[in-house]
Order: C-alpha cells, then sequence, then structure tokens
C-alpha cells in the first residue's frame, strides 16, 4: 500500500475499487500490466460491497428467516420468543462486509497491485492529481468511481436516511417512510418491516418498479403490501419538516396533499454517476448531461486511452454489469479483441418473493412494436414451489415467433436471482425453445419452472391444461 | 433500468458469446454470416467458412442470410455487402461506385453467369494467393520445324493438327513429375499441402461467352497426338456452351495461351486452388545472339505465375528452365517426356 505524498508514473491506473474497478485491476496485473488502484474510501470493495449489495443481502436474509419462521405454523413449526437482535445483526453484516473487502485487497496485494487512497482528479489527459498530495502519471487510465445516491432537492431537510444510512441499522424507527419505490427503496422497506417498524412506500410514478414488466411487479406487490403499511402511488413527495425527533412529511396524491408524522424518512431515488468533481474538464472525456461518460464498445472515453466502466457509463448501475466492464477494459489494454456486446444484464430485485429479468421484456418488446411468444408457467404448478410452501410467482419466457429464438426471461418467485442466470445463458447463446425443453431439468426444483414455460411457449407443456 | 443489445428490432444476430469472440477476433462482421444453427444461429465453422469463402463470395451471403435478420432491418444490401469484405481484410475500403450516367450515357448489364464464376474465381485467387511471376523465353524454332513437318504429314486426321499448345502440355506435365509442389494444393485451414500424383492440365478457352477451362486428364499417359485430338474437341465443345462440366474439374495445372491473339507478354492468376499457372505469349520471330552471332530464331515467351506459399522463386527458376530447355530441342522433348 502505498500511502501520502508521492510522484509516480505508473502503466494502467484505476480510479475506484469497486466491483469494476478492483476486477479490471486485478486483469490488468494478470495480463503483466503494471497497475495503480486509487481509492478515495479506506477500504477497497465499492458501493456494492460496503454500502449496497452485500450488507443488504445479508440483512435480507436475516429477515427472510424469520418471516419464514413467522409462517411456518401452516407446516406445524411453532417458534416462540423470537426476537430480532439488531446490533447483532448489524455486527453480523459489518464482518461479512469486512471479511470481503480484505479479500478484495488481499487480491489485489498479491498481484503486486499497489493502492493510493484519496481522491483523484485529472490533471490533464495523462496524469491525476491525488488529494492530500501526490500526482500519478499514467499511460492509460480506467475511471470505475462509480455513483452516488441522488439528493431531495434543496430544500428539504437533510437529515432523511440514504440506503447507505438506513443499512448502518442504528436503530429500529416505529415508522418509516420509504421515499422512491424502485429496488432500492423496497428491499430496505422490507428489511425495516421485517425488523418491527411500520413501514410506508411512496412512489412518484404510478406504479413500483417501473422499469420491470407488471406481471412480475403485481405478483410481488401483493405479497409485500401485507407486510407494508401503506404502499402511495402516483404520489409526490411536497416537503419534508423535522418535528418532535421524526418528521411532518406533505405527500400530495391526486390534487390532495395530506400530512403524515413519521418517525424516520429513508430516501431511495435514484443514483448518479460520479463524474463531477474528478476533472474531466482537463481531459477531452465526454460527458452527457445526466453526467453519464460516453464510451465505445471496448468501453473507451473520447480520449482513447481512458476507459470507464461500471456506473459512469452506459447502462443500468449494476455490480455485475461493471465487472464485465472492467475484463473488457483490460483485456483491450492488454491489446485483445475484445467488446462488451452482452444482451442479457440480468436485473435482480431481492425482495420477498424476489423478480429477476433478462434481455427483452414485454414493456420494451411493446415500446419497440416487436411482436414476441410469452410462455407463462405459474409456480402454482410446481411441484417444488408447493412443498416449500411458496406457489406465488411465474416463470415466463419470451422467444420470437419465426425461430424460437429466446429473447428474455422473467421471474418472480422465490430464488428467482438465482434462476434467472440460465435465462441469462440462454439468451447469450442464442439458445432456442428446444434447447431449454430438451434439457433435462432436476426434479423437485425451480429450475424446472423456466423450461415449463419454454414448454408453454413452445406449445408442449404437459404440466398444465389449456382449454382450447 | 435499460437492457442493452437486447432489442429485437435490430437484434442481435444469435451467437454464443466464444463464437462473437471469435469472429471479433478474426474481424468478421457478424451479420453478416450466415448461420446454419437452429433458428438463425450462427457457430464457429460458419464464421470460418464465411472467412474461407463468404467475405469473397459476396453474393451468396446475401442470399443466405437468415429471413428474420433482414427482417428486422439489418438488410443486408449493396453497402453492407460492401462492408463485409472490408471488415474480414483490413485497409480494404470499397466504396459504392460513383453513378457513371451523370458523366455520360451508360449501357448496364448484370454480371451473370460465366462472367460472374470468373469474376469470384479471380478475386479469391488474387486475394488469397501471393502470386510470384517468373519469365522465360524459350526457343521454339526446331520444336516448330519438327511440330509442322509432322502436322503436314497428318493433317485431317483426328489430332492431327498438332497445336503447340499440346507439345507444351507435354513438356509441362514431364516438369510437373520433376517439382512435384507445381501440381499441389495449400489447405489453408488444415494447414497441409497437398501434392496430386495424376496430372490434369486445363487450359484456358475463349469461347466467345466467356472463359472456359476445359481439363485435359492423365497427360502423363497420353501422347501428344491424344493431346492434341483432346484439345481440338474439348475446345470446340465449349465454344458450342456443350462441355460437361467434368471436362471443367480436377484441374491440377492450367495454361494458358493467348499467343495466337498476339501479345508479346502476359501475367496469369493462378487458377486457384492449383499452385501454378504457365502464361504462352505469340510466338515471334526475333533476332538473337547465338554463339556471339545475332540470328533469327522463333521465340516462345513463357510466364510461370505461382503461389509463393508452395513454391520459391528458385524452384520456379529450375521449373521453367527445365521448360525451356525441353521445348528447345524436340529430341528432348520426346525422349525424355
Amino acid at each position: 500500500m502505498v500511502m501520502g505524498s508521492l510522484n509516480t508514473e505508473v502503466e494502467v491506473v484505476v480510479i475506484g475499487s469497486g466491483p469494476g474497478g478492483y476486477v479490471a485491476a486485478l486483469r490488468l496485473a494478470d495480463l503483466g500490466k503494471e497497475v495503480m488502484v486509487v481509492e478515495e474510501r479506506e477500504r477497497p470493495g465499492g458501493v456494492c460491497l460496503l454500502e449496497g449489495c452485500i450488507p443488504s443481502k445479508s440483512l435480507i436474509n436475516a429477515i427472510e428467516l424469520s418471516e419464514a419462521a413467522k409462517g411456518a405454523a401452516r407446516l406445524g413449526l411453532t417458534f416462540t420468543g423470537m426476537k430480532i437482535d439488531h446490533v447483532k445483526l448489524r455486527e453480523w453484516t459489518d464482518g461479512v462486509v469486512a471479511q470481503l473487502s480484505g479479500g478484495v485487497k488481499t487480491l489485489l496485494q498479491k498481484r503486486g497491485v499497489d493502492i493510493v487512497h484519496g481522491r483523484a482528479r485529472f490533471q490533464d489527459s495523462h496524469s491525476l492529481a491525488i488529494e492530500g498530495g501526490g500526482t500519478i502519471a499514467f499511460k492509460q487510465c480506467i475511471i470505475a468511481t462509480g455513483s452516488s445516491l441522488n439528493r431531495l432537492p434543496a430544500g428539504i431537510d437533510q437529515s432523511v436516511w440514504s440506503s447507505a444510512d438506513a443499512l448502518k441499522l442504528q436503530e429500529v424507527p416505529g415508522s418509516l417512510l420509504v421515499v422512491g419505490g424502485g429496488y432500492i427503496g423496497l428491499e430496505l422497506g422490507l428489511v425495516y418491516a421485517g425488523l418491527g417498524s411500520e413501514v410506508s412506500v411512496v412512489e412518484f410514478f404510478p406504479r413500483l418498479l417501473m422499469g420491470a414488466d407488471h406481471d412480475l411487479v403485481d405478483v410481488m406487490v401483493k405479497q409485500v403490501s401485507k407486510r407494508l403499511h401503506a404502499v402511495m402511488t402516483d404520489s409526490k413527495v411536497k416537503g419534508i419538516e423535522p418535528r418532535d425527533g421524526g418528521f411532518d412529511v406533505e405527500i400530495e396524491h391526486e390534487g390532495k396533499t395530506e400530512k403524515q408524522h413519521y418517525d424516520r424518512v429513508l430516501v431511495a431515488i435514484g443514483r448518479r454517476p460520479n463524474t463531477d468533481d474528478i476533472g474531466l474538464e482537463h481531459t477531452k472525456v465526454k460527458v452527457d448531461d445526466k453526467g453519464v461518460i460516453e464510451t465505445d464498445g471496448e468501453c473507451r472515453t473520447a480520449e482513447p486511452h481512458i476507459y470507464a466502466i461500471g456506473d459512469v457509463s452506459h447502462g443500468p448501475m449494476l455490480a455485475h454489469k461493471a465487472s464485465r466492464e472492467g475484463k473488457v477494459a483490460a483485456e483491450s489494454i492488454a491489446g485483445h479483441k475484445v467488446e462488451f456486446d452482452n444482451r442479457a444484464i440480468p436485473a435482480v430485485v431481492f425482495t420477498d418473493p424476489e423478480i429477476s429479468w433478462c434481455g427483452l421484456t414485454e414493456r420494451r418488446a411493446e415500446e419497440l412494436g416487436v411482436t414476441v411468444n410469452v410462455g407463462r408457467f405459474p409456480l402454482s404448478a410446481l411441484g417444488r414451489a408447493r412443498a416449500i410452501g411458496h406457489t406465488e410467482g411465474l416463470v415466463k419466457v419470451l422467444s420470437e415467433p419465426e425461430t424460437d429464438l429466446i429473447l428474455g426471461v422473467g421471474i418472480v418467485g422465490p430464488h428467482a436471482s438465482e434462476l434467472i442466470a440460465e435465462g441469462a445463458l440462454a439468451i447469450e447463446m442464442g439458445a432456442t425453445l428446444a434447447d431449454l425443453t430438451e434439457t433435462i431439468h432436476p426434479h423437485p426444483t425451480l429450475s424446472e419452472a423456466l423450461m415449463e414455460a419454454a414448454e408453454m411457449a413452445a406449445g408442449t407443456a404437459v404440466h398444465v391444461f389449456k382449454r382450447s | 433500468m435499460t437492457q442493452p443489445n437486447s432489442t429485437v428490432s435490430g437484434r442481435p444476430v444469435p451467437a454464443a458469446p466464444a463464437t462473437r469472440r471469435l469472429a471479433r477476433e478474426l474481424g468478421v462482421d457478424l451479420t453478416l454470416v450466415p448461420g446454419t444453427g437452429p433458428g438463425g444461429r450462427v457457430t464457429p465453422a460458419d464464421v470460418q467458412a464465411f472467412l474461407a469463402g463468404g467475405a469473397l463470395n459476396v453474393q451468396s451471403v446475401q442470399s443466405a442470410t437468415p429471413a428474420p435478420i433482414a427482417a428486422a432491418g439489418l438488410a443486408v444490401e449493396g453497402t453492407t455487402r460492401l462492408a463485409a469484405a472490408a471488415s474480414a481484410i483490413p485497409f480494404l475500403d470499397l466504396e459504392p461506385l460513383p453513378d457513371f450516367s451523370l458523366q455520360g450515357p451508360v449501357e448496364v448489364e448484370p454480371l451473370r453467369s460465366i462472367r460472374r464464376k470468373v469474376a469470384r474465381k479471380m478475386v479469391t485467387s488474387m486475394i488469397l494467393v501471393p502470386h510470384v511471376a517468373h519469365m522465360d523465353d524459350a526457343d521454339v524454332t526446331e520444336l516448330e520445324e519438327f511440330r509442322l513437318k509432322m502436322k503436314a504429314r497428318r493433317d485431317g486426321e483426328p489430332g492431327g493438327k498438332l497445336t503447340l499448345l499440346s507439345f507444351v502440355i507435354r513438356a509441362i506435365t514431364a516438369g510437373l513429375r520433376a517439382a512435384p509442389a507445381f501440381n499441389a494444393s495449400l489447405d489453408p485451414f488444415r494447414e497441409e499441402i497437398v501434392y496430386k500424383k495424376y496430372y490434369n492440365i486445363g487450359f484456358a478457352a475463349d469461347t466467345g461467352k466467356g472463359l472456359v477451362v476445359p481439363v485435359i486428364r492423365g497427360t502423363d499417359v497420353k501422347s501428344i497426338r491424344e493431346i492434341s485430338r483432346e484439345i481440338e474437341e474439348k475446345a470446340a465443345l465449349a465454344r458450342e456452351g456443350k462441355l460437361p462440366l467434368e471436362d471443367m474439374q480436377g484441374g491440377t495445372f492450367t495454361i494458358t495461351n493467348v499467343g495466337p491473339l498476339g501479345g508479346t507478354a502476359l501475367i496469369p492468376t493462378i487458377n486457384y486452388p492449383e499452385v501454378a499457372i504457365l502464361g504462352m505469349g505469340r510466338v515471334q520471330e526475333k533476332p538473337v545472339v547465338r554463339d556471339g552471332q545475332i540470328v533469327i530464331r522463333k521465340i516462345l515467351p513463357l510466364t510461370l505465375a505461382f503461389d509463393h506459399r508452395v513454391a520459391d522463386g528458385a524452384d520456379a527458376a529450375r521449373f521453367v528452365g527445365e521448360l525451356v530447355r525441353n521445348l528447345s530441342d524436340p529430341n528432348l522433348l520426346l525422349l525424355d517426356t
């Protein structure tokens, strides 16, 4: 590790050590490049590892366990005296994060990748100034600075929680308002509901999870509504005023404004790329009006020796997309002929039940005016779903009518996050319905649902009866 | 969240990531590769096949492009096909031709039949094969004297025309037996050279409808008279457009004889996948120096174009040198071949 002031030269510098940056750095090192990583936080791992995917999933796991225990009475299992110690849970989560972050650090060190601490800003197209002193001259650079949470407009009290604050699990409020019905708001809202808070969700748009297909979202909303105090769509937060250690929130719905009191308010209204304060104005790197860096298929910016990956470049702000781009950028720097030409970036929402999809959605097909063949299979017809007592859900396969090529997969149900990987593989491979239906899926598992959905699309299903 | 690369209008070509990587590394544009897998899926073999012939054989690419791709607005037409060829070969920059009718009256004839076949063969050969041309002059004074004497005696009989070409075929066959590299084919995919132990010599014939190359089989076991008779028969059939397909196939070496039409020298294009082609210029009486004296001799200019992947300049010099010696002395030709 390199600390403090230095003036150094390096072949490649990677700014940021999130799932994009650290993967790129490791790959570059393996390809024989001299690499340096600049990280402004104390630990490597980025938002995903430190205050995003990883801590949220360890919290969600605990809540799902407790919910499963509560729902087990119908199976003849009664648990008494169960309580959640949120301090213990916080320690557990911190431990998970510390282990993984330490792992990333070790991986970097073992490959001889130096980590420089501080904020990096471009001085020109070939050097970075590190806050706190020092400069790094580079031949090539990868910008992997990630994204930050969007804030509410100025004038609204900023002591409300961000998702990072919520993940710290400092307290369990009596009531919590989640502003934003996207995946972060819903996941964290369910965590706090599970911890005992009375949770309400307010969404500006008419539906929760605007990007996802309605049929998937409807199944999830029906289930999670049982755990939430209120779900307010088509509603606008007009004002948040601190009062009595909590907040008075004015919410406008259908022209009427109502004031409600909440102990805490969590704002989860999206993220924006961290491209404002990194000195891009001293380079020819092009940034659009949303702060997104323009890149080509190899993740190169307008300056061919500067790359941008992950949340700062176009596409969904997802760790797995950033990691793949990190590999593409690293291999491009090493002179390989590579391209980020992925067709399926799986989207996953860790609600209960989970939602996942990849490739084409029905919404998108409709927007494009494209006719698709949709095969839907309800989990209620699946043996394993019955056995585990989770029949709420469905799997659907979108295929091209002329060719049976699989264009999209959507899932809502238990383990949707795991099941979507097969859909992503099918789409990337250019698989047809027959490739799915003629692959033996283990019985009795939830994975059979994807095969059955393909059977539905192909018109060869036997486990459902279709009235003709 | 948006899903890049996943739209149906202009949806991506179905191909596995490993296939896409292969195509990228080979510089092949996947949208132009006809997929043979289910749903038009492109396989690694399809990419290889396209690289072997597709980029050059653009016409067949167009017809073989799966309908859904065309329907998705990726119709493979005109400039796109040019782009295919260009993308396969670095620095090859093919642009659509200008509208010549803006400059003056033109007549447009579609490229069909023989003309199109010739075009494909020649482009394939010229792009794929590193050509080298080796030139020499054969003094055929004695051979011509002997040939005309024999011809006078046999005139009117089948094969009695005893053209110079039939003697050259005989001499070439002898040369090929001694230098197998010129009777071979290079397989770039298997990375093998196939030496052929049979001798089928093609000769370029001008049919009035275009170039046809009839093939004389087994020239190592045929007499000059038999060869001469076959040349007469096959050239006549070719001119009538009645030459059976099998008589145009299986050649191992080609001779193009533009001499009777004139020309001091020519650089022929190899009849791919053969390794070499011999061009014969016009036999002319020329002043040459023999033993310090200027004498008038009948000179046949020869050019051997060969595939430098298979043979080198020295091989060609030896091969042509031997050919020139054999043609300069009919006794040698008849005795040794």
